[in-house]
């Protein structure tokens, strides 16, 4: 019974943690527990106020123009919440709560691990703190960058895909070993060192996953590979506390009765929080990563396409009819083609004409155009809900243009001929499809 | 008829670069072998906190053999980088040399290894912790030997000329496994002879 309330209760405590602060000693099952203050240290709160200065300063000095165009409200709300994460795994009662529990300790960890490392990556801070400076310190920081070879080759080097993975697999795994966990508890300055070989490896490792610049140095099938093997590390550490039948981290021996935990049930949970909540954050960005690849390989294929290369556009039709699988299983794909597409300039009203003029009507069935009554090809009735042109490319304005003046450069040995129309004719062609809802 | 001209008298062996079927069989392989070992490494780890203290039984493993053991490994691989980089740009001999050195650094290890196998006063149904100790590194072990093979067999094409800076795709892919198995050892020697150490 108690193990299964356990959680529960674990969660209320925690809830009633931002109160903790300012009640007297809290009490729990007749036990005093220490107070949990908040963590005033001076020189986390100094950290984290220059780095909301400078980065709100960046912003200020940038001209709207190119802030829009660097950062979208989403790049500052996410920055926002790094931050605001940073100060609930620093600074609140949480902090002061992991010398208790090592259950909340891991909390901790994951948060500096994998909530807030994310979101500061993809706010973009390194720009917006380049541009905190005036315009001669911008330049010589760049003179300085230019000048120190050294300096690019180290950080270059220490970025690499390989160093990322060992150093961020061995900080896992040394910091959770008993020996210097309790090392880090005995010690602030070993405690921060700890943060910071988990917070730095963290930074390093989303700067790589989620590319906030564009630039991806990790395609993104190795990305997925990245984030499985280091996820896996994490799960089996969990799995390894979870499972555990005798406690391992005797540092909270003392305090942990005062919560209604155990020391294994302690451990316990701690070892759920890495194996399931921190799990589905691994298992969520390879999601992300894949959806993000196959858009990446389609586009791939359309622009080989367009520019003519034949070759690589059929090796792109491979993978395109893989992802029109898996797209079709997963139902995730963009709604766009059911939207009425606004083609800038079009006459759909011409459309009729045209297209009895070109004659698709010998091969195609077209609703609202006279005697279009083929059987050749598919029925162009509802095209505008059309998910995909010919079963291959994303319908939407350009690829349907580019159908409709060149299907056989698109695939080619199909039926449908080339009919030398022009751009004008294919964009009013174009929207009278869509027309037909 | 037909004449067929060939310019040069010997036809090239192995595809350039790393355009190579055996490139991806590699990546898989050492996938697959990576994954045994995180769950070989993994059972150490449970059943290390299943086990009633003290854990190791016999306190931590003396590490006199395994340091220089993991010396001469990591040795292995740097010969064996610095021969490939050596057929990268055509020099033949460098290929040959970091291959011979590899070999023997390689035979060095599983010498070192046996000595201390040889020393163990258990066995590998003695205990729970022997049991992982044989079964983890005689995995290792054998990995290592599969290992000194690929470069024999290596050596032996790189002596009938099979490579050149062009065309040396088996031995990339050689190189790939060997780096592996000395990547493996380091995991192996973390947990067997460092983390007993730090708690
Ligand atoms: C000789 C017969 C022929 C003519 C003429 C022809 N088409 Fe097609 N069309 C086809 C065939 C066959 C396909 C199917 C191609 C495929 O999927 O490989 C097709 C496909 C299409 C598609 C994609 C339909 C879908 O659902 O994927 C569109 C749109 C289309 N044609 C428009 C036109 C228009 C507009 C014209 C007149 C300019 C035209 N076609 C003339 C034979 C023809």
């Amino acid at each position: 019974m108690q193990r299964l309330t356990m959680p529960a209760r674990w969660l209320q405590l925690l809830l009633a943690l931002a109160c903790a602060a300012r009640t007297a000693p809290a009490m729990a099952h007749g036990a005093t527990i220490g107070q949990l203050g908040w963590n005033w240290e001076g020189w986390v709160l100094a950290s984290l106020a220059v780095a909301v200065f400078g980065y709100v300063r960046g912003l200020l000095r940038m001209d709207a123009g190119a802030r829009e165009h660097v950062f979208g409200p989403g790049r500052y709300a996410a920055f926002a919440a790094g931050i605001g994460v940073l100060f609930v795994a620093l600074i609140s009662p949480l902090d002061a709560l992991d010398d208790q529990l090592f259950s909340a300790h891991m909390l901790q960890h994951m948060l500096l691990i994998l909530v807030a490392p994310p979101l500061l990556v993809w706010g973009r801070p390194a720009t917006a703190w380049l541009w905190a400076f005036e315009l001669p310190a911008r330049r010589s920081i760049g003179r300085f960058w230019m000048g120190a070879p050294g300096v690019q080759r180290g950080i270059r080097f220490l970025m690499r895909p390989l160093a990322v993975w060992v150093l961020s697999s061995f900080a896992l795994w040394f910091w959770h070993l008993p020996g210097p966990y309790d090392w880090a508890l005995d010690n602030a300055w070993v405690h921060a060192g700890e943060h910071l070989c988990f917070f730095l490896t963290a930074l390093a490792f989303w700067s790589l996953v989620l590319a906030p610049y564009g630039r991806r140095q990790l395609d993104y099938g190795s990305s997925l590979l990245f984030v499985g093997t280091l996820g896996m590390q994490m799960g089996l550490l969990g799995a390894i506390l979870t499972f555990a039948t005798r406690p391992v981290y005797l540092a909270h021996a003392h305090t942990t009765l005062a919560w209604g935990l155990s020391l294994l049930e302690d451990q316990q949970l701690a070892g759920l929080i890495m194996w399931v909540p921190a799990g589905l954050v691994y298992t969520g960005t390879m999601a992300v990563l894949f959806v993000a690849w196959l858009h990446d390989a389609e586009r791939k294929a359309v622009t080989a396409m367009r520019a003519g290369r034949r070759t690589r556009a059929l090796q792109g039709v491979g993978t395109l009819s893989l992802l029109l699988a898996v797209l079709a299983l997963s139902g995730c794909h963009d709604k766009a083609a059911t939207s009425p597409w606004q083609i800038s300039g079009a006459q759909p009203a011409r459309g009729p004409a045209l297209i009895q003029h070109y004659g698709c009507g010998t091969c195609h069935t077209v609703p609202g155009v006279a005697q279009a009554s083929g059987t050749v090809g598919p029925p162009l009735t509802q095209f505008g809900q059309r998910a995909y042109i010919a079963g291959m490319l994303h319908n939407n304005p350009d690829n349907l243009m580019m159908w409709l003046r060149d299907p056989q450069r698109v695939l080619p040995g199909n039926a449908m001929p080339n009919t030398g129309m022009t751009e004008r004719d294919a964009r009013d062609i174009a929207a009278y499809l869509y027309t037909l809802q | 008829m037909t004449e067929i001209a060939i310019s040069s008298t010997t036809l090239p062996v192995g595809s350039k670069g790393r355009d190579a079927s055996g490139w991806w069989g590699m990546l898989a392989l050492v996938a697959t072998e990576a994954t045994l070992f995180a769950y070989l490494l993994f059972s150490y780890f449970y059943l290390a906190s299943h086990s009633p203290p003290p854990w190791p039984p016999n306190g931590a493993p003396s590490l006199t053999l395994a340091i220089p053991g993991s010396l001469v490994l990591i040795a292995g691989s740097v010969t064996m980088w610095w021969g490939e980089r050596g057929i990268e740009r055509g020099r033949r001999w460098q290929l040959v040399a970091g291959l011979l050195l590899s070999l023997l650094l390689g035979i060095a290890f599983i010498v070192l290894e046996g000595i201390e196998w040889a020393g163990k006063p258990y066995t590998l149904s003695s205990s729970v912790y022997s049991s992982l100790y044989f079964t983890i590194t005689g995995f290792h072990l054998a990995h290592v030997l599969v290992g000194l093979l690929i470069l024999a067999v290596l050596l032996l094409w790189t002596g009938f000329d099979y490579f050149d800076e062009n065309r040396h795709s088996a031995v990339s892919i050689g190189v790939i496994y060997w780096h592996f198995v000395t990547v493996v050892w380091l995991a192996v020697f973390f947990t067997f002879y460092i983390a007993p150490r730090l708690g």
